[in-house]
């Protein structure tokens, strides 16, 4: 499968979702990325195999580019960048909530 | 048709809540507007005043996963909904016939109205769902 994720794309924020279950690491991905600026990247670390599907699909809804997904011993290393279309963005204010 | 999500909440079954909320943070995640009408034993959630039997026990395995510390609960569910802006909205009718008055429920109620208020926002909504 083609995939953006080349070595040389590195995380400027990794997201610590692990343990979280559906639809949580969406939600907060949604709520992390309203933090970064437009071009950097997030990682985002997830042991709920529903990303797989959910992570890319998330993307093409809110206009973010998806770069490619790792596995290793059941836990997913996600990695999309943050893209300009403002107007499809999640409306969760920044972070503000502690870890659920 | 905009991008908005219309769901009746209509059970005080937590697996039904659960379910509720999955959807409607997930919505909210791919950003829709989503409104929540609570209507007949929805309700309970709304209500200040809560006893053993508010809610409808989760089935056994549901009742597992609840139980994981990073499982959120309900209170939790509702908080995270407020912060992405999703709209909960009291059946005026039902709580009529629950004998509640609007200071028996939480603030996290935007408002109290009938089905016309709910129909006008499902009616440009993408997705309608009784649950």
């Amino acid at each position: 499968m083609e995939t953006k994720l080349t070595p040389e794309v590195k995380a400027d924020l990794v997201l610590d979702a692990f343990g979280l279950i559906c639809p949580m690491p969406i939600a907060k991905t949604c709520q992390k990325i309203k933090e970064m600026e437009v071009g950097q990247v997030l990682e985002v670390i997830a042991d709920d195999n529903g990303i797989v599907e959910d992570m890319p699909n998330w993307c093409s809804t809110t206009g973010n580019e998806f770069l490619g997904i790792v596995e290793e011993n059941g836990e997913y290393h996600a990695f999309l960048r943050k893209k300009v279309d403002e107007k499809k963005e999640c409306k969760r204010p920044p972070c503000n909530q502690p870890d659920l | 048709m905009a991008n908005k999500m219309a769901l009746i909440v209509f059970s005080n079954d937590i697996d039904k809540l659960i379910s509720t909320f999955n959807l409607a943070l997930g919505g909210a995640s791919m950003g829709m507007d989503v409104t929540l009408f609570f209507t007949f034993w929805g309700l309970e959630l709304l209500k200040k005043d809560k006893s053993g039997d508010s809610y409808q026990k989760p089935n056994p395995p549901l009742e597992k996963m609840m139980s994981h510390p990073k499982f959120p609960s309900i209170d939790q569910m509702v908080t995270m909904c407020k912060e992405m802006g999703i709209k909960f909205i009291a059946c005026t009718q039902s709580m009529e016939f629950m004998e509640l008055t609007k200071e028996d429920l939480l603030p996290v109620v935007d408002s109290v109205a009938g089905v016309a208020t709910f129909l006008a926002d499902a009616e440009d909504s993408k997705i309608n769902l009784l649950i």
